[in-house]
């Protein structure tokens, strides 16, 4: 009941906001479509798995995604309110993005509902023509460059991962077609070689949309060029989104007998983006950009987990979750501190606590969350991540994993603190915010808060869940 | 007569790493189209007529008709008659090209030795149509040229699908025009943008966003 509606509802709206021509009409569907949402995976969580013509499915295996995805919906909302009013946008661009955004989150939503590993690649080939418009949204040189690369380096990505596809499918020839269930269910029949041949092509293929080492580099550009509200999005759902097809083929491989080589390539691209993340965050000198080498430092402490296996994957997946709130709660405080001093670059903003306090209270609050700091659920993460290592004899990753992590804290406090602490510009002081307008990032950090102090069974469930997803 | 089609496919890539002219290049895209359109009508019997149809249609409209026009339109809006300075000189290219070629079958003859199902010569020949690709990609410094790997690495996929015989989904082709689309739509808005905004459309002026570490 459930699926069909939130499955066609963004594709029927936007087409009479086109004729509406109504800011508020266009606001209000935005709203009703994230209510909607919310609704869908409450619906899901209480009534249980739901299928739609049989390519599409909401169960416990999704369900943490989609509860993602419909939790930085609604944080994002008023921020895209805000953002909207003070930037003055014309009534075309405010449908663009309206319009944008509801076909950005139908295609998230339809890759994590998808069955079929063929519809997952095409709903991951729609974010990017979704996503597109917002990335030039702001109409400089920087965000045209921008898109060119996110644009060019998605798509040659995506058409790596449909190579990939193309000898999965050679290797389940005549055993499986390309749902996830009959290639785990039939795993051990599948041609070895070709399956083993399609994972490093999968891996970089749909690496390229999760953010990881080596097909990362448009990630930077993408991040800061876009309004901080899809920023949000797209750092804390749509790298998460296309991870979410990359596992499911992971546990193809796994159930294939060829755990140790899918969880070699995971290592590589793991440890690959950790480095990335750390030399880059040291030297970073725009916020949103450092927030973005964030972004991949931290899906590959996802791939590490997963890779890990045992407490490492419970580790992956509560780390998926924690950066995903995090994130977004970053970007859009991001966008406000961007608002207040005018500028995205780390040396001009001095004086947070002074110049708005709510703000600077989140912006410090998110730093502690993002650098793993106690109580927030990253420190678990990447504590249970290191206790796996040791639990699994492996030292030298750990000096490295913790090495790395040292300096990503390192590069991270120097310009958080840099930010934080001084004394603000006048200018700066001039309009500090209403502590109502910042209820979404403070909704996103309580979240993390009660996550990391007591986490409710229910969602240490969903997470277990999570990991377990698509086996029997 | 396939055989024959395969290796004009082939002698096109080839003949790209010789030139740095982009009306060659376009030519090249639209003959690979009608190559591959050629090698579905040969199955022509054992599609259905959708299939046939979407394939038809994909290969025929798309892949030699509307890119190269939508390509020729771009590089005659942007005066860029040729790839002038690329990384990596012509003679190395040529050289380039022709090693990965060969490699490309040396590939293709391990492979066809696990799988003795896959036909050798399209595999070989997508194979090295795909990394040749990818060194236009990573070597070209003009963005319209790099567009232009990317369409013939849409090319090599299509024929690495007829060298397997791999029955996808519709839904899967559906996606790859999907990516055609996407392709045109934002090349076609943001190439012109480009252009406008930075006088010369190359790699080389797309720096503003670098960071040191």
């Amino acid at each position: 009941m459930m699926l069909p509606i939130l499955l066609t509802f963004p594709l029927l709206a936007a087409v009479p906001l086109f004729s509406l021509r109504s800011r508020r009409a266009e606001r209000s569907v935005l709203f009703l479509h994230a209510l909607l949402t919310v609704g869908a995976v409450l619906y899901w969580a209480f009534a249980g798995p739901e299928e739609f013509i049989g390519y599409f499915r909401a169960d416990t295996g999704n369900l943490l995604f989609l509860a993602l995805i419909a939790a930085v919906y609604l944080a994002v909302i008023p921020a895209s309110y805000r953002y909207l009013e003070r930037e003055k946008v014309s009534e075309l661009w405010h449908r663009i993005y309206v319009v944008a955004m509801l076909l950005f989150v139908f295609s998230m939503t339809g890759a994590v509902l998808a069955k079929n590993l063929g519809l997952f690649w095409v709903f991951i080939e729609a974010t990017t023509l979704a996503s597109a418009p917002f990335i030039y949204f702001e109409r400089h040189q920087s965000s045209l460059e921008a898109t060119w690369k996110y644009v060019f380096i998605c798509s040659v990505g995506i058409a790596i991962a449909f190579i990939g596809i193309l000898f999965l499918a050679l290797s389940a020839k005549g055993v499986s077609d390309l749902f996830y269930t009959d290639l785990i269910a039939n795993a051990p029949q599948l041609g070895r070689f070709w399956l083993l041949f399609s994972f490093p092509f999968l891996v970089v293929g749909l690496g390229t949309k999760a953010g990881v080492a080596p097909m990362h580099s448009w990630l930077p550009d993408a991040h800061s060029e876009a309004p901080s509200p899809v920023s949000a999005f797209l750092s804390g759902m749509l790298l998460n989104t296309a991870f979410y097809g990359l596992y499911r083929i992971f546990l193809v491989m796994e159930a294939a007998g060829l755990r140790r080589e899918a969880a070699i390539f995971f290592l590589v691209c793991g440890f690959a983006s950790l480095l990335i993340g750390a030399v880059y965050i040291s030297g970073a000198t725009n916020y949103k950009r450092l927030l973005a080498y964030s972004s991949i430092e931290n899906m590959g402490i996802i791939f590490i987990g997963v890779a890990l296996g045992g407490a490492g994957l419970f580790a992956a997946f509560l780390h998926l979750t924690a950066h995903a709130l995090t994130k977004s709660s970053l970007f859009i405080t991001a966008g406000n501190i961007a608002h207040l001093f005018g500028t995205k670059e780390i040396a001009g903003v001095r004086g947070l606590r002074e110049a708005d306090r709510p703000t600077g209270a989140l912006w410090g609050l998110g730093f502690a969350a993002i650098a793993g700091l106690p109580p927030f659920p990253i420190f678990i993460s990447e504590f249970l991540i290191a206790r796996e290592m040791v639990t699994q004899g492996r030292f030298g990753l750990l000096a490295a994993f913790l090495l790395l992590v040292t300096l990503v804290l390192y590069g991270m406090a120097r310009a958080a603190f840099g930010m934080y602490l001084g004394s603000a510009p006048a200018a700066a002081k001039a309009g500090p915010s209403r502590p109502i307008d910042r209820l979404p990032e403070a909704a996103l950090l309580t979240a993390l808060l009660i996550l990391g102090v007591a986490m409710p069974d229910a969602v240490r469930r969903i997470i277990d869940l999570a990991t377990m997803s698509l086996l029997p | 007569m396939s055989q024959i089609l395969t290796i004009l496919f082939g002698v096109g890539i080839l003949y790209l790493s010789l030139t740095s002219r982009m009306r060659t290049y376009i030519q090249v895209i639209a003959l690979q189209g009608l190559i591959l359109f050629l090698l579905i009508a040969r199955d022509f019997g054992e599609l259905d007529w959708f299939t046939f149809f979407f394939l038809s249609f994909e290969t025929l409209a798309f892949k030699t008709l509307i890119v190269p026009a939508v390509l020729w339109r771009i590089v005659e809006r942007t005066h860029v008659a040729r790839e002038t300075d690329p990384h990596i000189p012509q003679f190395g290219s040529v050289v380039i090209g022709t090693a990965v070629f060969l490699a490309g079958f040396a590939v293709t003859d391990w492979v066809s030795r696990i799988d003795p199902s896959v036909d050798a010569l399209p595999f070989g020949i997508a194979v090295s149509t795909l990394i040749i690709a990818f060194f236009i990609i990573l070597t070209r410094k003009k963005l319209i040229t790099q567009v232009m790997g990317y369409m013939l690495m849409q090319n090599a996929v299509s024929l690495l699908m007829i060298a397997m015989a791999v029955e996808l989904p519709l839904l899967v082709n559906l996606g790859v025009l999907l990516d055609i689309f996407t392709l045109l739509f934002l090349f076609l808005l943001f190439l012109g943008k480009l252009h406008s905004a930075y006088e010369e459309t190359s790699r080389e002026r797309l720096t503003s966003l670098r960071d040191q570490p």
